[in-house]
């Protein structure tokens, strides 16, 4: 032979795998030989012109192939039960039934596909998600170290949440604690910096944190250390930054030499102290490009006198327990610590209490992903069931038409433990393509999912291992789901009689009553499984095509900070007009107009405190939401004035100051009464402060929009003119015609802004459908997931209805067979059966019917503005439900009812 | 088994076709029905040595021992065809013309 390559010896090693399936007589005898002829045949194609992997594929072909002939062919004389010993004999058998259940897979095809299909979706799409809530929600954080003892600390409010703090809270906290080794204080969203390059800037972004950060989190340095200072508020700011793993990765190389050089963040030098293990980089939902002091006063970061505001709630906290210290400990000694600060500063703490929760990659703020997550979990749950209910169901179907099968086995011999061996090895074989798939469905919901994060404004991290926990459950699930739908059947069988069982026919009552059953609990299920999927597709439909109340599309904002450029609170509106008239010269843009806050994104402005003109009293306080804006604001953003006026250029004086309210603000307060014309007082209403007072006239009411965020609920809402009021950090609006891209009007805007003011930095430019994307993130996922899973729902219980009705009414031939050649017409026959399936499916579609309206009352705070009993999916996954029943009934039946009679009676 | 009457298996048959030119062992064998069939039959080695296993047990074929023991592998089993099986070929082959000839009859072959 020639020299031995890849492909020959591969050829061997499959020779030496399928030589399992031959009797041991045969292996003994022949094996050496066998694997010789197996390599020659791989020579043999290479030399008839084959590529080495061509004759590789058809070696391995020839070989499969005759594996299938030669093993039968080699007992056909006997030989091995003679000359084998036990041990072997079992192993033989044990790829006998392995051979049988490979034809089975083959010559059943809809049971291969429904068993394949529902268990690679229902423990594809489980692992997906629970691996994800798991990672996100339960999860310690990965890169610290003693993650069980860090918790989050936070603010709730009035009892309950768990919210952000100001600086000089989290000072109070640091420095009074005992039952704490330390604290630390982060924004939690990442800040857009510009890194200065040779090559221009590049957007990264940068997450203000406290100099205690690393130490309270036990992280560990992949180079260099960590803030050289412990306490943030040293006399010359801290201009130090820690580089994240994957940034030092991918744009430094993973040079070490980077610690101790100095980067330009917004024009601002920082020194590189350190960088972060690679652990770390999954320890947040956010990721950041990096990490800088809280204090660094640098351009477009924090501003150092925010710190002194004890206000401005602004920062996430966490902190590492005491050695010894419990939560109990701790919540008892914060509880202590706020009682104090609410005797010492009433109005800043009056509604605030203390809570921890343990870190969690998604913190406890973000308290709205845990129901967003418990939906989640119940979809996927629900799809399990699904799967499982199908393939239990066609399984049983199965066996019980296979009773005679057994019968006749056991009385040819078979012991009853072979015949449940059988079973076994046939199910797992059943669902091994399956469980493989799995894997590869998980993969792509979390890809699916993690797609949707991208194009939002802050870098979210979105990558979740696949939890092996979380695999080991759903497949051991699974397994058992196979051996008791495997050895169910053929225990029933041996344990009855065989005689019985050997004459009774599958259309005996007894088992049309059982199959009955089985299709009526499927029908049930499919149907709450197909009606939930359907119900959460449409509530996450409706809730992301949700009008947010003004114009969304080609409007872009750009955010100046006039601080920046040293400009005095009194210059800043004249400022903003010059920019706004600059912004509008250029080609493509529309309007222009300035507001204080960009809508959806999250932020909310209060007041001192707004109440009628005339009123008194803390129930006369009114719970307003305000913005301040230019003149053009309204009308750039499509939000019609439904009565009165807008603000116009003559709104700068002080007095009387114009206020535009929204129609919902109008309907509240004066409900009787046109608001134009009205008077609000607003500032600090306790006595020795009546010269903070302000009188306002209500000028004009506004249409509702959402504000702060996208939902259902009205908001009280009142807007300022700009001009009344010094604004540091306008946001611009621009609004473009159809024709131009964001990309587009980018350079233009940066140098309009340098022709203003050379020193003047865009901070941020960003299209207003960003916000409105991350806005409507939870939706989004939800109606992917949900549209994906309630498909697959559909899909899965289509086919196992389908499957299991077919199954029933073929198995009934014999009994058409009869009915027919006593004289019954074929068209009477196929009534009879289509109207008796129709009416089992009937019973399980009005038990379904009921489980699914249980299941949506359960449901319903997430069935965004939808009633939970909604028409329009109950309707139609009955319609499918009985519409798949119809079809899976009728195609077989009429089979069975055209054929002869003699040879229905044929039949099994 | 009957072999004198009723047909004959395809392996079989081809295997009994090889050995009818002399003893040879199994790649032998391959090669030979090969070349037999223009490559349009290749033995795996599973039907191969099954059907040889087959073949021994009902006589038609025996266990020869190597006549050229100095370059080739000790390890290699000869086959030789026996009388029994001699018979059974020609009566295979007897049982194939008659329907190849009623199948040439009625020109199913073609140009042929």
């Amino acid at each position: 032979m020639t020299t031995p390559s890849a492909g020959a010896r591969f050829a061997r090693v499959v020779a030496r795998v399928v030589l399992l399936a031959y009797p041991a007589s045969f292996r003994s005898s022949h094996a050496a030989a066998f694997t010789e002829v197996a390599e020659d045949r791989w020579h043999r194609e290479r030399a008839s012109g084959r590529s080495a992997l061509g004759a590789t594929i058809a070696t391995t072909r020839v070989l499969l192939a005759d594996t299938v002939t030669g093993a039968r062919v080699a007992r056909r004389d006997g030989l091995s039960a003679s000359a084998d010993d036990r041990r072997s004999r079992m192993i033989d058998r044990g790829f006998q039934y392995f051979r049988l259940a490979l034809r089975g897979l083959v010559r059943a095809p809809l049971v291969t596909l429904v068993a394949t299909a529902s268990l690679a979706v229902g423990i594809g799409a489980n692992t997906a998600v629970y691996s994800a809530g798991r990672a996100l929600l339960f999860a310690p954080l990965p890169g610290v170290a003693d993650a069980d003892r860090v918790v989050d600390v936070c603010r709730s409010m009035h009892g309950s949440g768990c919210d952000t703090v100001g600086y000089q809270t989290y000072i109070d906290y640091r420095d009074r604690m005992t039952s704490i080794s330390g604290v630390y204080a982060a924004r939690f969203e990442p800040t857009p910096v510009s890194l200065g390059s040779d090559g221009g800037a590049d957007l990264l972004f940068a997450r203000e944190v406290s100099a205690s950060y690393f130490r309270v989190l036990g992280v560990t340095a992949a180079a260099g250390r960590f803030f050289s200072s412990t306490d943030e508020r040293a006399a010359p700011p801290l201009r130090e930054v820690v580089l994240s793993h994957h940034l030092w990765r991918d744009r430094f190389r993973s040079d070490r030499g980077i610690v101790g050089r100095t980067l330009e963040l917004n024009g601002d030098r920082f020194a590189v102290v350190g960088v972060a293990d690679a652990a770390f980089d999954d320890a947040s939902i956010v990721r950041p490009d990096m990490w800088v002091p809280l204090t660094s006063g640098g351009h477009g970061l924090t501003k150092r006198a925010v710190l002194a505001s004890r206000e401005s709630l602004w920062l996430v906290m966490g902190a590492r327990l005491a050695p010894g210290a419990t939560l109990a400990r701790v919540r008892a000694e914060g509880a202590l610590l706020m009682a104090d600060l609410q005797r010492a500063f009433p109005d800043v703490y009056a509604a605030h209490g203390f809570t921890v929760e343990p870190s969690r990659r998604l913190p406890a703020a973000a308290a709205g992903a845990t129901p967003f997550f418990a939906l989640l979990m119940g979809l996927v749950g629900t799809v399990l069931i699904v799967a499982c209910a199908n393939i239990a169901g066609v399984l049983l179907a199965r066996g019980s038409n296979r009773i005679r099968e057994f019968a006749l086995r056991r009385a040819l011999g078979a012991s009853r433990g072979s015949l449940i061996a059988m079973c076994v090895v046939e199910s797992l074989v059943l669902f091994a393509p399956g469980f493989a798939l799995a894997f590869v469905v998980a993969r792509i919901v979390l890809s699916a999912v993690g797609s949707l994060a991208v194009g939002l404004p802050v870098p979210i991290n979105t990558h979740v291992p696949i939890d092996w926990r979380v695999v080991a459950f759903t497949t051991l699930l699974g397994t058992a789901l196979a051996l008791v739908t495997a050895i169910l059947p053929a225990w029933q069988t041996t344990s009855g009689s065989l005689v019985h069982d050997l004459k009774q026919d599958s259309a005996a009552p007894r088992r049309q009553r059982l199959r009955r059953i089985f299709v009526a609990t499927q029908v049930a299920f499919c149907l709450a499984a197909m009606a939930v999927g359907a119900l959460l597709f449409r509530a996450a439909h409706i809730a992301a095509s949700a009008d947010p109340g003004f114009q969304v599309a080609g409007v872009d904002v750009a955010t100046v900070d006039l601080s920046l450029g040293r400009y005095t609170a009194e210059q800043a509106f004249d400022a903003t007009e010059q920019i706004e008239r600059r912004l509008a010269a250029i080609p493509g843009v529309r309007a222009v107009a300035a507001s204080c806050l960009v809508p959806l994104e999250g932020s909310r402005m209060g007041f001192g405190d707004l109440r009628r003109a005339g009123t008194s009293g803390a129930a006369a306080s009114i719970d307003a939401s305000w913005s301040l804006i230019s003149p053009e604001y309204l009308p750039t953003l499509g939000i019609p004035i439904v009565r009165g006026r807008n603000f116009t250029a003559a709104d700068r004086a002080p007095d009387p100051r114009d206020v535009i309210v929204n129609e919902h603000f109008a309907a509240t307060i004066w409900p009787n009464a046109d608001p134009i014309g009205q008077r609000l007082e607003m500032g600090d209403f306790r006595p020795g402060h009546a010269d903070t007072i302000q009188a306002m006239t209500v000028v004009g009411v506004a249409r509702d929009a959402s504000y702060r965020s996208l939902n259902g609920s009205p908001t009280l809402f009142i807007y300022l003119p700009l001009g009344e009021y010094s604004w540091l950090k306008p946001h611009l609006f621009i609004a473009k015609t159809p024709a131009f891209a964001s990309e587009a009007i980018a350079p233009a805007v940066r140098q309009a802004l340098a022709a203003f003011d050379r020193s003047l930095p865009l901070v941020d430019f960003v299209p207003l459908q960003r916000y409105a994307t991350l806005a409507l993130l939870p939706q989004r996922i939800a109606a992917a997931v949900a549209g994906l899973l309630g498909t697959l729902a559909l899909v899965l219980a289509a086919m196992g209805l389908y499957g299991l009705t077919a199954f029933w009414v073929r198995s009934r031939t014999r009994e058409i067979g009869i009915r027919v050649a006593l004289g019954a017409g074929h068209g009477r026959v196929l009534r009879l059966i289509v109207w008796q399936s129709l009416r089992t499916a009937a019973i399980g579609a009005a038990i379904g019917l009921a489980l699914a309206l249980v299941v949506a009352e359960l449901l319903a705070s997430a069935l965004y503005g939808m009633a939970p009993a909604d028409p329009v999916a109950f309707g139609l996954s009955v319609a499918v439900v009985i519409g798949v029943a119809l079809v899976a009934t009728y195609l077989p039946a009429r089979r069975a009812a055209t054929i002869d009679p003699s040879a229905a009676l044929r039949v099994e | 088994m009957t072999s004198d009457t009723s047909a004959l298996p395809r392996s079989s048959f081809l295997i009994l076709l090889a050995l009818h030119d002399g003893p040879c062992h199994g790649l032998g064998i391959v090669s030979r029905v090969e070349d037999a069939t223009n490559g349009r039959v290749k033995l795996g080695p599973g039907t191969l040595y099954g059907t040889l296993q087959t073949l021994v047990a009902s006589d038609l074929i025996r266990n020869a021992p190597s006549d050229r023991p100095d370059d080739e592998d000790p390890r290699r089993r000869y086959y030789r065809i026996s009388p029994r099986g001699e018979r059974a070929l020609r009566t295979e082959a007897e049982r194939l013309r008659v329907l190849v000839d009623a199948a040439a009859a009625r020109r199913v072959l073609g140009g042929a």
